[in-house]
């Protein structure tokens, strides 16, 4: 009973996960007197590229944050890409602000590596192994006020 | 099949136990925001003498009973912007003894009298504060023990305008 | 799987964990304010007087608190001791009786003083019977005035 109930599962699934698929074909007569007959059969498998991208909501300063991707299906050549596009500031720069005005820059950086507006923070094909990357996000070495400082950074997600 | 059930529930704890969400992002050319933190909590220490004493000053035709209270600020002082530390005194202005004697004095600051009663103010500053006022009295008709207990309250108020 | 759920267990407790700094105490305090003022008193005392001869009421000058920070429960005793007899220069059984009193002819023995400008007039007494029995010749003789700090009565 277990393996028809396994099969039944892995049918299911399969089915489940199948793409849509076509076939278009012609009808063919068999001719007596012909030496040989060809017939064409044109199949089509569309697969609609898929991801998912899971983006941190919040991340205090001096901690580190995972960006992933998972089950990622793009067309061939292209992969998924993941971009820190701006910051609360106007001028897109690193600050988190408290309501009373103090302002404190801050870094952020992939290993060492720091990360800049624009820069590409990920980029995962299909057949990539590594789907995430860990951002550090660094406070200041100093800071004069005392408060709750505040901001945001935006991430973009695009297929290229 | 335990296999399977103990991966759903470990997977389940992991999301019970997180507190911060996350977004997933399913659209090409989608955006998402991460909200960035950091909280400082204000630190001070501010420190008030627990005693004083008057002491006799002789001049010509004239003698007196005083002496300086410094009230300090430890090194880094972090308040928010805009925030200060005012210290202000409480007091009867009179000394007395247990006989029933009395004796009047006078808090000064920088020669002046004392504004609302605020004997201090210290802001956000990595360096040591201090401030420094002056207790004085006349010279008294009766000999005798005098003293008296004068209550001071360190708060933390808001400038008006910020800079 | 394990690898992927410790990593997000680990990114959950980094960001509950914040750092707090310490804000020292800083409500207030009570201050204690003293100063001691040591009791001070100036008495001044009659000074050397010569009596004329048969003068029945001599001034003596007067016992005088000049200046004085003493205690609220406290007073200045001043008391005269004497034997009340001017004695002879040659032969010193040979007396002249006097009596010191105040200005209210009341004999002087001791008074308390409480602050400055108190004083009390001091006179010499003798009789003119007494100055009729007297031997001629100097006589003189030595009163006593004690200062002492007392509580008052």
């Amino acid at each position: 009973m277990k393996r028809i109930l396994t099969m039944i599962l892995v049918i299911t699934m399969m089915v489940a996960m199948s793409a849509t698929a076509f076939a278009t074909g012609n009808t063919v007569v068999y001719d007596k007197d012909a030496t040989s007959q060809t017939s064409g059969l044109s199949v089509t498998y569309n697969v609609q590229p898929t991801f998912s991208v899971t983006i941190p909501a919040s991340v205090a300063l001096d901690n580190s944050v995972i960006v992933s991707t998972s089950d990622v299906v793009v067309e061939y050549g292209k992969a998924v890409k993941v971009k820190l596009t701006g910051t609360s500031e106007t001028d897109n720069s690193f600050v988190v602000k408290t309501d009373e005005g103090a302002t404190l820059n801050y870094a952020v950086k992939r290993g060492e590596v720091p990360v800049s507006v624009g820069d590409t923070i990920l980029s995962v094909t299909p057949t990539d192994t590594t789907a995430s990357v860990e951002l550090t996000f660094v406070k200041p070495e100093s800071y004069v006020y005392a408060g709750l400082y505040k901001g945001t950074v935006t991430f973009t997600i695009v297929v290229e | 099949m335990k296999k399977i059930l103990a991966l759903i529930v470990a997977m389940t704890l992991a999301g019970a136990m997180s507190i911060t969400a996350f977004a997933t992002v399913e659209t090409n050319g989608d955006t998402k925001q991460t909200k960035v933190t950091f909280n400082v909590e204000p630190t001070y220490m501010v420190t008030i003498p627990a005693s004083v004493t008057l002491q006799k000053v002789e001049a010509v035709n004239q003698i007196t009973y005083e002496n300086n209270y410094v009230i300090t600020a430890s090194a880094g002082v972090r308040l928010k912007k805009n925030e200060y530390i005012e210290v202000t005194v409480t007091s009867d202005y009179e000394m007395e003894t247990q006989e029933g004697a009395t004796l009047a004095y006078t808090i000064t600051k920088d020669d002046a009298p004392l504004v609302d009663s605020i004997v201090a103010i210290f802001n956000t500053d990595k360096a040591e504060q201090t401030s420094q006022i002056h207790i004085a009295a006349n010279d008294p008709d009766y000999a005798g023990e005098y003293e008296d207990k004068v209550t001071f309250t360190v708060a933390v108020k808001t400038a008006s305008s910020s800079n | 799987m394990k690898k992927l759920v410790a990593i997000m267990l680990a990114a959950t407790m980094l960001v509950a964990m914040s750092v707090t700094a310490f804000a020292g105490n800083s409500t207030g305090g009570d201050a204690i304010l003293t100063t001691s003022i040591t009791p001070t008193y100036t008495v001044t005392i009659p000074a050397n007087t010569t009596v004329a001869f048969n003068a029945t009421k001599t001034d003596f000058g007067k016992i005088e608190v000049t200046a004085s920070q003493i205690h609220p429960d406290k007073c200045i005793k001043v008391e005269l001791t004497t034997d009340g007899e001017l004695n002879n220069a040659i032969d010193n059984r040979k007396v002249i009786p006097y009596i010191i009193k105040d200005s209210n002819d009341m004999p002087f023995t001791y008074a308390t003083y409480l602050t400055e400008g108190d004083k009390t007039d001091l006179f010499i007494h003798i009789t003119t019977d007494d100055w009729n029995a007297a031997y001629a010749g100097d006589y003189s003789d030595t009163v006593t005035f004690t200062v002492s700090y007392e509580n008052k009565n």
